[in-house]
């Protein structure tokens, strides 16, 4: 147990040590809030609300989305992939304890990291310019906070699947390539998925790319919390044992063709 | 005639966050046409920084160099089309295409007439052996094939300077061998001249009619391979872990140091062999182990350096 | 450059030609980044369908700035790639960029022939295809000169686009280190550029209609192809300057590049 712990804390201070990436981030989050905020000003100028959604609320999915940007798509995703190809990563599944616990307590260190210092300030700030809908009770942020880091995990164990792809081909990258579109539509990164017509909009609801960045933004403006940090966790489960099917095959294949 | 290379009171102090670090500091030397000239001395001693300088890739901080009559840094382009340059441990070539497009494209970049092209890759073919590689992507060619390509590349203009980092880096003995007898045949038959660097004290040894030997940014031996090799590299150290502590007095060598049961013995190598010396120590003393060390351009140099007297 | 542009196409057909052995692998990738931008595309359709309009502008005719931001995108990327800030790094790090100098060519040249990427078509084709089908629905009737504004806005936004790609690969000659910051100006410039101008603030608008003028690449001939009125602060002659603007950023891009390999010459790796 000790040993996942310190596995977080290391990824933590590894992903602190990237300043000038921090800072560079923190300014891409920023322009492109902006820009998005002043598109959903403009289309609000006419109307209260659509879908259900409000100006204020729109407003929030913006910086939500800004904010957890780098959890999602973190720029070292590739690293797993590159490891197993070069053979590295054999060392990982040989070592005692297990291989999957080990990768998530590093990289939740990483994405806490980012969490802290790119998500924690994007929020802030944008808080207290802009009319968001931020929960103001302590019991509202924690559930905020747990559905950011439940997130996190979800991003991890994509990031893994898509990985471990590396482990039977090394067209790694192209295979993600084909449906990141889906992806990046679906998961509500193009818009919120409240604006889909209805019965795309009840198709994607149920699917694991929601825990990403719709269940928080739907935490943060005021959906029922624990239903939708339930429907987060329901997905972790879902995915670990996923990913628990992937090692195993992957397991067996090395053992069969070698490293 | 003037020399084809110039270098007077050349300067290079790089800004490193450590402060500045002059990597070159003051050299002077001219090479004629025709030259084939060693480059040697310890990592880090500025062969490097010495020949970007001369290539035109690097500026320097003080100082003149010319080649072919151009000022390199300031003429980069016109210099490029003359001279020629292959490092041993990068490519030149294209890695994905095979060996004979890399060829064409080299001719296409330094504007060889397609006929003359042909007519000079036809002989580079047969000297360096490449007739099989020619269809091969340079990504699959072995380290020496490669090198050989990449050389037939590097002389398919008939550049008049060829600049060598390290060419035989990592080479069995036959590419070597062959690599060699290229290098001295072209320097031969059409007088290109060729500055070498290497740590190979072999390379020098068998090609080179000059050396240069630079340490920490200074040109600490200018001359003749010749003299040197008659100077400090002719001798072998064998040492020795003596059974018992006891003194050994071992004909036809030096006895040049000596700690506890270990002694260093130093020979030259054309008056008396190794095996030889062996058969004398064993035949009068029991012995635990022994090894023998050659000289190599490092500890020349460091001897030069130190201002050692040759033995 | 004295060298005959001819090396340069050879030098790019090399390239492709390394590509092109691995046909499958390429298609995957033009057809991703095609269908990418189709669903940028329909994303907006889907957004402002539900809104019916933003700026006053109907959700067609913002498709069409969509497709020209994407088409010049594709366009730029096919050259430009090579000078993203991550590759330039890696040059320097990896001393590649010392074998590129060692060439009788100049550096932009070959760097950039080196690497043309074909896949990046998919984009540039993809957004073509937009502005096609959204300027039908928008009800664009479609004249010689409304094609030839279309071509300026995609011409003009990926030769600015190009320009700041090379002002950022001179920057990583100085800095060595990759730059984030200037994914923020490509492709948050080209982002901003495909709503209507007049939805930002001065401060925004200023940016990158005037200093990094992709913005006013795309929107003022635009505003000739959906046969709209600019607003006061932009009169309809202004589209005589997309071009000569556009060229103005390229050469400053260019200074800014020769510059950083001028560093990096004097500086040593």
């Amino acid at each position: 147990m000790r040993s996942y712990l310190a596995l977080l804390g290391a990824g933590f201070r590894r992903q602190t040590t990237y300043r000038l990436a921090l800072a560079a981030g923190l300014a891409t989050n920023a322009f492109f809030g902006v820009v998005r905020t002043a598109v959903f000003f403009a289309l609000y100028r006419e109307r209260d609300q659509v879908a259900g959604l409000d100006v204020a609320g729109a407003l929030t999915y913006v910086w939500v989305l800004e904010g957890i940007f780098a959890v999602v798509w973190a720029p070292w995703v590739w690293e797993m992939a590159e490891a197993i190809r070069s053979g590295e990563f054999l060392v990982e599944l040989l070592r005692p304890g297990d291989p999957y616990l080990r990768l998530l307590a590093f990289d939740l260190g990483r994405t806490l990291s980012v969490l802290v210092t790119r998500t924690f300030p994007t929020l802030v700030v944008a808080g207290l310019v802009l009319d968001l809908r931020l929960p103001s009770t302590l019991g509202g942020l924690a559930w905020l906070a747990t559905s950011l880091v439940l997130a996190a995990v979800v991003s991890f164990q994509f990031r893994f699947l898509f990985g471990s792809a590396a482990f039977w081909t090394p067209d790694y990258r192209s295979m993600f390539l084909v449906v990141f579109p889906v992806l990046w539509l679906a998961s509500g990164f193009v818009i919120p998925v409240g604006f889909f017509p209805a019965g795309l909009r009840a198709l994607v609801d149920w699917s694991p790319l929601i825990p990403l960045l719709m269940a928080p933004v739907r935490v943060a403006t005021g959906a029922p919390a624990a239903l939708a940090v339930a429907g987060q966790a329901a997905w972790v489960l879902g995915l670990w044992l996923a990913g628990r099917l992937v090692l195993a095959a992957a397991g067996r294949r090395l053992v069969v063709h070698g490293g | 005639m003037s020399p084809i290379i110039e270098v007077a009171g050349l300067r290079k102090v790089f800004r490193t966050r450590r402060g500045p670090v002059e990597a070159v500091a003051g050299i002077d030397f001219r090479v004629e046409a025709g030259e084939f000239v060693g480059y040697a001395g310890p990592n880090g001693a500025g062969k490097s920084t010495t020949v970007k300088m001369m290539s035109g890739i690097l500026l320097p901080s003080g100082g003149r160099v010319g080649v072919c009559g151009l000022v390199p840094y300031r003429e980069r382009k016109r210099l490029a089309r003359r001279m020629g340059v292959v490092f041993g441990q990068r490519t030149q070539l294209w890695w994905d295409l095979p060996l004979r497009e890399s060829f064409e494209l080299v001719g296409h970049l330094y504007r060889v007439p397609a006929a003359n092209r042909r007519a000079r890759l036809r002989r580079l073919k047969e000297v360096l052996a490449l007739g099989p590689l020619l269809a091969v992507p340079v990504r699959s060619l072995s380290l020496g094939q490669r090198m050989r390509a990449e050389l037939a590349a590097a002389v398919l203009p008939s550049p008049e300077v060829l600049f060598l980092d390290e060419p035989t880096i990592g080479l069995d003995v036959e590419a070597k061998a062959s690599v060699r007898d290229f290098l001295r045949e072209l320097n031969r038959a059409e007088g290109t001249t060729v500055i070498l660097t290497t740590h190979d004290l072999d390379d020098i040894t068998r090609l080179c009619s000059r050396l240069m030997i630079i340490d920490h940014g200074r040109l600490i031996y200018d001359g003749t391979v010749e003299r040197l090799r008659g100077v400090y590299g002719t001798t072998r150290v064998l040492v020795v872990d003596l059974a018992e502590d006891e003194p050994v007095e071992l004909a036809g060598a030096v006895a040049v140091r000596a700690e506890g049961r270990r002694r260093w013995f130093q020979f030259a190598r054309d008056e008396v062999s190794a095996a030889e010396l062996i058969a004398r120590l064993l035949a009068g003393h029991e012995v635990a182990d022994l090894t023998l060390e050659e000289p190599d351009i490092e500890d020349i140099v460091r001897r030069i350096y130190r201002g050692e007297s040759p033995p | 450059m004295a060298e005959r542009p001819g090396v340069y196409l050879r030098l790019a057909a090399a390239g492709l030609q390394a590509h092109a052995r691995r046909p499958a692998y390429l298609a995957v990738r033009t057809v991703a980044a095609a269908v990418l931008v189709v669903v940028e595309v329909a994303g907006v359709a889907l957004l402002l369908d539900r809104f019916g309009s933003v700026g006053g502008w109907r959700p067609a005719e913002v498709q069409v700035l969509f497709g020209l931001a994407f088409a010049a995108q594709g366009l730029a990327l096919v050259v430009g790639n090579s000078l993203e800030s991550d590759k330039v790094s890696e040059l320097v790090r990896r001393g590649t960029f010392d074998q590129v100098l060692t060439r009788p060519a100049s550096p932009l040249g070959w760097v950039v022939a080196s690497y043309v990427d074909t896949r990046f078509l998919g984009r540039a084709l993809a957004g073509a295809g937009s502005v096609v089908w959204a300027a039908d629905r928008a009800g664009v009737d479609w004249t010689p000169g409304r094609a030839g504004l279309a071509a300026l806005a995609v011409a003009c936004a990926a030769t600015v686009v190009f320009g700041i790609l090379m002002a950022a690969a001179g920057a990583t000659f100085v800095t060595v280190q990759g730059s984030e910051a200037v994914n923020v100006l490509v492709y948050g410039g080209l982002y901003l550029s495909s709503y209507p101008m007049q939805i930002y603030g001065s401060a925004l608008r200023f940016l990158f209609l005037w200093v990094v003028p992709v913005g006013l690449a795309i929107y003022v001939p635009a505003l000739g192809v959906l046969g709209r009125q600019g607003p006061p602060g932009l009169p309809g002659w202004l589209v005589w300057l997309t071009a000569p603007v556009a060229a103005a950023f390229l050469a400053a891009g260019g200074l800014a590049w020769r510059t950083g390999v001028r560093h990096y010459v004097g500086a040593g790796s």
